[in-house]
């Protein structure tokens, strides 16, 4: 791939992760999370953000997306509530999410953001496949 | 050869039918499984690639449409996965998909040795 499509690429997955990044927040802040087809909509941004970083190579920052997909596909399952406390997680994973794309957009590199990431395994109860919290 | 792209991602559409078009296809995008099953109807294409994850219709569904209407059943279908749909692409592979492959900038001469030889298969 030149160099000109790369750059083409790297600025349409920063538009569409802030556009994935700034609907979830809405969400949240809606306090419409009991709605079945809002979870829905929440469960689809976080695939879409997994597929999009890792796609692009910034696998750190797909892995917190992945979780948090995993986190809705337990609320969509019944496996868990989305609590207060939960929604607070996750806004955090959110902002943390959007520094990633910062700083991708202007250096083209992502934040580690490996401890986020298990610290928020940790508190969910809830790991990555092929990773543990033990 | 046309190609049908169902996937709801502005992403990857934009990504997958400027990459196919510069392989010489003729791409089709369908930004759900609605308009996808629309659109295999209105324009019939050689292969579908299907997104799983999707609004209004998801890929399970459109799998089972397509495979219960005569004309559009023996179109290939490949499917996108990302990381842990090990359950989905089995799911997906039950309802009629042929293969699978990995959505990625990393992995698209893959996609397109498989779309290659799905293509050079006879149809039957």
């Amino acid at each position: 791939m030149d160099n000109n499509t790369t750059t083409d690429f790297l600025n349409l997955f920063i538009t569409t992760a802030n556009e994935h990044l700034t609907r979830m927040q809405q969400i949240l802040f809606s306090q419409e999370t009991s709605k079945p087809e809002i979870i829905e909509e929440l469960h689809r941004h976080a695939h879409s953000l997994k597929g999009e970083f890792n796609a692009m190579g910034f696998v750190k920052s797909g892995e917190l997306a992945h979780l948090l997909e995993l986190i809705f596909a337990n609320v969509k399952s019944g496996a868990a509530i989305l609590s207060p406390s939960y929604v607070g997680l996750i806004q955090k994973s959110l902002e943390q999410l959007s520094s990633s794309v910062q700083n991708i957009a202007a250096s083209k590199t992502e934040i580690d953001l490996t401890v986020f990431t298990e610290t928020l395994a940790k508190e969910t109860g809830i790991n990555l496949p092929g990773t543990s919290t033990v | 050869m046309r190609i049908l792209l169902v996937e709801d991602d502005p992403f990857f559409q934009k990504f997958y039918a400027y990459k196919l078009a510069e392989k010489g296809y003729t791409v089709d995008v369908g930004h759900d499984g609605v308009e996808g099953l629309q659109l295999m109807q209105k324009y019939p294409p050689d292969l579908i690639l299907l997104d799983l994850i999707m609004p209004n219709l998801d890929g399970f569904g459109v799998l089972t449409a397509k495979a219960a209407n005569p004309v559009l059943k023996n179109i290939p279908v490949l499917v996108f996965s990302t990381l842990s749909q090990e359950q989905d692409i089995k799911k997906a592979m039950s309802l009629g998909a042929v293969d699978y492959a990995n959505k990625s900038f990393f992995d698209f001469e893959t996609l397109v040795a498989k779309i290659s030889t799905i293509l050079s298969k006879p149809k039957v």
